[in-house]
């Protein structure tokens, strides 16, 4: 067998080329030909098509080289596309015994031509388009599936023995009490950075102690439940898409649907129970930690008492504005849950289809989550409660 | 056998996006028969026996189970067929979550009302059926894919249905345990008198239990032919059949020109 010497690949082959009386070019190639001196050989035999006129025959005679490798096959298929696309006038005489054994393997005529990639649109008006009506469909898709299933929820709720409780405390654990300290963490920091935003242009009027109004209604209407809910997408939404998107693509969910065990039953019920339960509670106990948040700011900064802001506090907001926040986390909590199962349900294709309903899931939830609260918003003004 | 099939596939068509799969296929399989579904990786097997138990649509066709047309059927006539219905999805789809003997205990859970003591005699009964005794602590992700494989078998079973639905039960196991799944295959279809529907490519397990099979081609996605094993493998006009059974390469004299 030939050298391997890696720094100097090119020297292991040998180049002839000879003019034929008829005008015929032959180039006769010697030597070891492998996968990484592959490239000065292909190089050297496009200078030379190029230099040739284009009714000259070259013929390649491959019979003094040996290769250990699929080099050579992988050349020959290039040079017979360019010989099937008239690009080239170029005649293989003979060929080493390896690389012949090698394309035994294959249908040399089938592997040259290249294939159609599918649904290939270079038009990227119709490209937009056709992701506008694929968004549209898949925004309807989704909105249908959460009625569908607080549909079953509604049922459900009329036969609570048929709901999977144990499932159900897990699911709580997992996605409430585990969630506890970052969403402590957040509405902490939101509390603080809110108060602390305010603080100076209160204290040019004199107005410190209304930090206190400030920061209890900023926290319990809008701040609390999006804080929480938007915690819950990232965490929850995210794990319920890829924990059911995992079980489709490996055909567990088919194998429950034969056991005629409806996967909105088993999989989905529990879930969006466990996050209707949780988010609520969730949302106090952000709006809690938001105004403590509030009240670090009032006494560092404003010389504000606790018993002071507290008593601002209380006369500032009402049961309403804790009541309000509280019945938005519910909902946030279905679309959540919902958007997330559903992600799950439709994953197709392997481990990436996985990463996509995965990201999905989390950004349709969080603008659901946005859109339904501009929704309560518009709503609660007209009715006079806002 | 009776006169009437208990399955009857008609005109059955399956595209996936532009992508023909199966184009207008027909075929019986009757009563107490094991019938086996035969073709290249990539035909539509497992694609046929999805649409054969309703989890996915067809473009056009009948599937008819007891009468029943399942593409049709709503929920509640579904449910009533897949009751007798066991099915071995080809990757064995055990729940993740759960142990081997609670994705036994699933559908005994769900459809009888047997006490816990008399689930879990049921769930080691079948597990000594293959194989798998004293395994039923384990997770699936403890399990090797063979084991995987017979446990889905086992909870395939658990119900002891009419009609049993197998995807390749003996690929990745090795020859002693394909033979063992042949005779118990077997063993339940003569006892049990149990329809079952077969995908598999291991020959002598076609020639050992096949009653009727039938051989999808991937390139013209139709039926090339359907018979009594046997009979294809030595009277067959169809040079491809014969190369199948044969174990033959059909390219095997192509010489590169
Ligand atoms: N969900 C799907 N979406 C798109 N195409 C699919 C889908 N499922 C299967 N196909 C295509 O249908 C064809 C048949 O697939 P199928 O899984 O039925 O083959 P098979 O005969 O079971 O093969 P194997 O013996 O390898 O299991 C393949 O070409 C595959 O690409
Ligand atoms: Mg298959």
């Amino acid at each position: 067998m030939g050298h391997k010497d890696k720094k100097k690949p090119s020297k292991s082959y040998g180049f002839e080329i000879s003019e034929q009386s008829n005008g015929t070019v032959l180039l006769s190639i010697s030597g070891e030909v492998n996968l990484l001196n592959l490239n000065d050989l292909y190089v050297e035999i496009i200078k030379l098509l190029k230099e040739s006129s284009s009714d000259q025959l070259i013929k390649l005679d491959f019979s003094k080289t040996h290769t250990n490798d699929s080099s050579i096959a992988a050349l020959v298929i290039n040079l017979k596309r360019k010989i099937n696309e008239k690009a080239a006038n170029i005649e293989i005489v003979t060929l080493d015994n390896t690389s012949v054994k090698l394309l035994e393997f294959v249908d040399l005529n089938e592997i040259t031509e290249m294939p159609t990639p599918p649904h290939y649109y270079t038009n990227p008006l119709q490209l937009f388009g056709e992701h506008v009506i694929e968004e549209f469909q898949e925004f309807k898709d989704t909105v249908s599936f959460v009625g569908r299933v607080t549909l079953e929820m509604s049922w459900k709720l009329r036969h609570p023995h048929r709901i999977r409780w144990g499932e159900v405390v897990h699911l709580i654990q997992q996605t409430g009490a585990e969630a506890l300290p970052i969403v402590a963490l957040m509405s902490t920091l939101i509390g603080l950075v809110t108060a602390f935003s305010s603080a100076i242009q209160l204290r040019q009027f004199g107005a410190g102690i209304y930090i206190a109004n400030l920061v209890g209604i900023g926290m319990t209407r809008e701040m609390g439940p999006l804080i929480a809910a938007i915690l819950m997408a990232g965490r929850t939404g995210s794990a319920f898409a890829a924990e059911l998107g995992t079980m489709n693509i490996s055909d567990e969910v088919d194998a429950l649907r034969v056991m005629r065990i409806d996967p909105l039953d088993y999989l989905v019920m529990p879930r969006l129970f466990a996050v209707m339960l949780t988010l609520p509670l969730l949302t106090l106990f952000a709006d809690a930690f938001g105004i403590i948040g509030g009240m670090i700011v009032a006494i560092v900064g404003l010389d504000i008492s606790p018993g002071a802001f507290f008593s601002q506090l209380q006369k500032s907001i009402v049961l309403w504005d804790v009541f309000s926040g509280v019945m938005k986390a519910f909902i946030f909590g279905l679309l959540i849950a919902g958007v997330g199962c559903y992600r799950g349900l439709v994953t197709r294709g392997g481990a990436m289809g996985v990463g996509k309903s995965t990201t999905t899931s989390v950004v349709s939830g969080i603008f659901l989550i946005v859109l339904a609260d501009s929704v309560f918003v518009v709503l609660f003004h007209y009715l006079g409660i806002g | 056998m009776t006169k009437n099939p208990l399955i009857s596939i008609k005109n059955l068509t399956v595209r996936f996006g532009d992508n023909l799969v199966l184009d207008d296929i027909s075929f019986d399989v009757y009563e107490g028969e094991i019938f086996v579904i035969l073709g290249e990786s990539g035909c539509g097997k497992t694609t046929l026996l999805r649409h054969m138990l309703g989890l996915l649509p067809p473009e056009n066709g009948e599937v008819l189970i007891d009468g029943v047309n399942i593409v049709k059927a709503d929920e509640k006539t579904r449910g009533k067929i897949l009751k007798n219905v066991g099915v071995l999805f080809q990757s064995g789809a055990l729940l993740k979550s759960l142990t081997l003997g609670e994705n036994i205990a699933l559908p005994l859970r769900e459809t009888t009302k047997l006490p816990k003591s008399l689930i879990d005699d049921v769930i080691r009964l079948k597990l000594g059926m293959v194989n798998l005794d004293k395994r039923e602590h384990l997770m699936p992700s403890e399990m090797s894919g063979g084991m995987q494989k017979r446990g889905g078998l086992a909870r395939a079973i658990a119900l002891d249905p009419k009609m049993l639905f197998f995807d390749e039960p003996s690929a990745g196991l090795d020859p002693i345990t394909s033979v063992e799944l042949d005779d118990l295959i077997i063993g339940l279809n003569k006892n049990l008198n149990t329809t079952m529907i077969v995908v598999t490519h291991e020959l002598q397990s076609i020639f050992k239990i096949a009653h009727r099979t039938i051989m999808l081609d991937r390139d013209s996605h139709k039926i090339v032919a359907e018979g009594k094993p046997l009979e294809m493998r030595d009277n067959s006009d169809n040079p491809r059949v014969r190369a199948f059974f044969r174990r033959e390469n059909l390219e095997e004299n192509q010489v590169l020109k």
